[in-house]
């Protein structure tokens, strides 16, 4: 049976009058499953993710959690459900507090939500620090004294930190190499098999998303063009914009 | 060009490079990847003389143009940057004054180093922004940084690099926020610059597609140090074990599947 944990429904945005950023976009995802969005820079994929979570308001269009509508959500009830939903977001410098330690930085949406000793929060900081293989050393650094694509896993730490139903990754990993990208790909996949966990995954890279989405939606100036299934990906390709993606790609041949 | 004499930098009692060795010649491309924290940002910070305040040079000398780089004063650098040597940051984003419009700030990096009027400067900035496949210019000048996309953001700091046509330039992950399509454009505009000003290039990007097109030589890194260099097209034929890991590990559409 399809069991559909978010759903988006006929979500518009403009910024300036008249100038559609999202227009009229329908999503739905599953539970346990992983929706991959890939499109062109500027398309407005950022902007849905946080409309989906709830960090931003739409002018037009439902958002629906397990069935229930969550758009006009405020208050305890809007902290509550946060909890749900994480968001790991494009520019991980910026979602950082700049003098917050990165051991606190991780555990601060738990501290929010559970009482916690600082011993048990600073073992369960080594435990993330751990999943997401960032070394122990940076435990007290400011989040500006790491790389970027420690930051990056920071961020992705602090998104799991929460055990959240539904994470939403918006080029997560796009500032790792590959190796270590493809062990957090791998952890997550993990992560979603033992907690049924559900992803939004957005990613220039489509080859990336193929590997970790079951479904997927290419978006183009505000508008969803296409949706696929990851099984049978280039087969299945009809629109110009999504075939123009899969011609420029730097593929290797070796 | 471009001479790294056994490079040892710390912050504070992390050695984030260890006698790092790098020669360049004029008109080459080098392209360094490696792994995340393995101290490429960090060569670059160097080059430029912007590390932070936490660190430290231990050993070693760069010479640009047979100057010495790390015995230069304030006044030579604000010639040197800019117009000889552009980089590209990591995070753009965060470069970007957040409380100026992109315009304001275009203009005025322009102004800084040259003399040209307002209007050209102006001018200048939306001649460089066009070639980003960038559209309604006028629209992103009038912005603020908050109000762009990540990969709008990431090609606002290209145009700004390339201006000056610098002699080197410097990028780290410059189309990291890019889609395909994008990202092959951009990657035309660099090589353009290359061939037509003969623009030597230090490039550091994760995507080793793009680094074995575009370089003449890839440097791998770790912990601080290379641990493997190949020759344009040779890195699929590399030895090295960690090497081999990362060709191993890049996404391919016909390969492994997570869920
Ligand atoms: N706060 C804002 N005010 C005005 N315009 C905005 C704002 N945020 C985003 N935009 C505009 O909305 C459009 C979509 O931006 P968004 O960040 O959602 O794109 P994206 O698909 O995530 O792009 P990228 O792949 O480059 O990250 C862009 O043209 C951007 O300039
Ligand atoms: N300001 C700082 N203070 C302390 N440590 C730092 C600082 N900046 C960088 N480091 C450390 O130095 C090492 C090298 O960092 P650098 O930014 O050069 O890595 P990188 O190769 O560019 O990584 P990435 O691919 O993730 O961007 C990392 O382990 C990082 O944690
Ligand atoms: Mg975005
Ligand atoms: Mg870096």
């Amino acid at each position: 049976m399809y069991n559909c944990i978010l759903e988006a429904k006929n979500i518009t945005k403009s910024y300036i009058k008249n100038k559609k950023i999202l227009d009229n976009i329908n999503l739905k995802l599953e539970k346990g499953k992983t929706l991959g969005i890939v499109g062109e820079s500027g398309s407005g994929k950022s902007t849905l993710l946080r409309i989906l979570c709830g960090l931003e308001k739409s002018d037009s269009g439902q958002i629906l959690f397990k069935k229930q509508d969550i758009t006009s959500l405020k208050g305890e009830n809007l902290r509550i459900h946060r909890k749900n939903i994480q968001m790991i977001f494009q520019d991980s410098l910026s979602a950082f507090h700049p003098r917050i330690k990165a051991w606190q930085a991780i555990t601060e949406p738990i501290r929010n939500y559970n009482h916690f000793s600082k011993y048990e929060l600073k073992s369960k900081a080594i435990e993330l620090f751990n999943c997401v293989n960032l070394p122990l050393e940076l435990l007290e650094n400011y989040p500006n004294q790491m790389s970027g694509g420690q930051r990056q896993r920071l961020a992705i730490a602090r998104a799991l930190a929460l055990e959240p139903q539904i994470l939403l990754c918006d080029e997560a990993t796009s500032a790792l190499d590959v190796r270590i990208q493809a062990q957090i790909i791998k952890l997550l996949a993990d992560i979603q098999r033992q907690r049924n966990l559900s992803i939004i995954f957005v990613c220039h890279d489509l080859a990336l998303v193929k590997s970790i989405s079951h479904n997927i939606i290419v978006m183009n100036s505000g508008h969803v063009v296409e949706y696929l299934s990851s099984d049978n990906l280039i087969t299945q390709v009809n629109d110009e914009y999504t075939k123009s993606l899969l011609n420029a790609s730097f593929f290797i041949n070796y | 060009m471009i001479d790294i004499k056994n490079l040892t930098v710390n912050y504070e009692k992390k050695t984030a490079l260890k006698n790092f060795s790098l020669s360049i010649k004029e008109n080459e491309i080098v392209a360094i990847v490696g792994e995340s924290g393995s101290g490429k940002t960090t060569v670059l910070r160097t080059i430029l003389n912007i590390l932070p305040q936490n660190s430290q040079i231990i050993s070693g000398k760069i010479y640009f143009q047979n100057k010495s780089l790390l015995d230069l004063n304030l006044n030579d650098w604000q010639n040197l940057r800019g117009n000889e040597i552009a980089i590209i940051f990591q995070d753009t984003g965060n470069m970007l004054n957040p409380v100026r419009t992109i315009g304001s700030q275009f203009i005025e990096y322009i102004k800084a180093h040259s003399k040209l009027s307002k209007k050209e400067a102006l001018n200048l900035s939306k001649q460089m922004l066009k070639k980003m496949n960038l559209q309604n210019v006028e629209n992103i000048l009038k912005s603020y940084p908050f109000e762009l996309s990540g990969g709008q953001c990431q090609r606002i700091g290209i145009a700004m690099a390339m201006t000056f046509k610098p002699k080197l330039l410097l990028a780290d992950e410059p189309t990291s926020a890019l889609d395909a399509n994008t990202q092959a454009q951009i990657v035309q505009e660099l090589l353009k610059l290359h061939d037509e000003y003969k623009t030597t290039i230090l490039m550091i990007t994760h995507n080793l597609a793009v680094a074995n097109y575009m370089a003449d030589r890839i440097l791998i890194m770790k912990d601080g140090e290379i641990i493997d260099f190949v020759d344009k097209n040779k890195l699929f034929n590399s030895k090295n074990e960690y090497t081999k890991e990362l060709i191993n590990s890049i996404p391919n559409l016909k390969g492994k599947r997570y869920v």
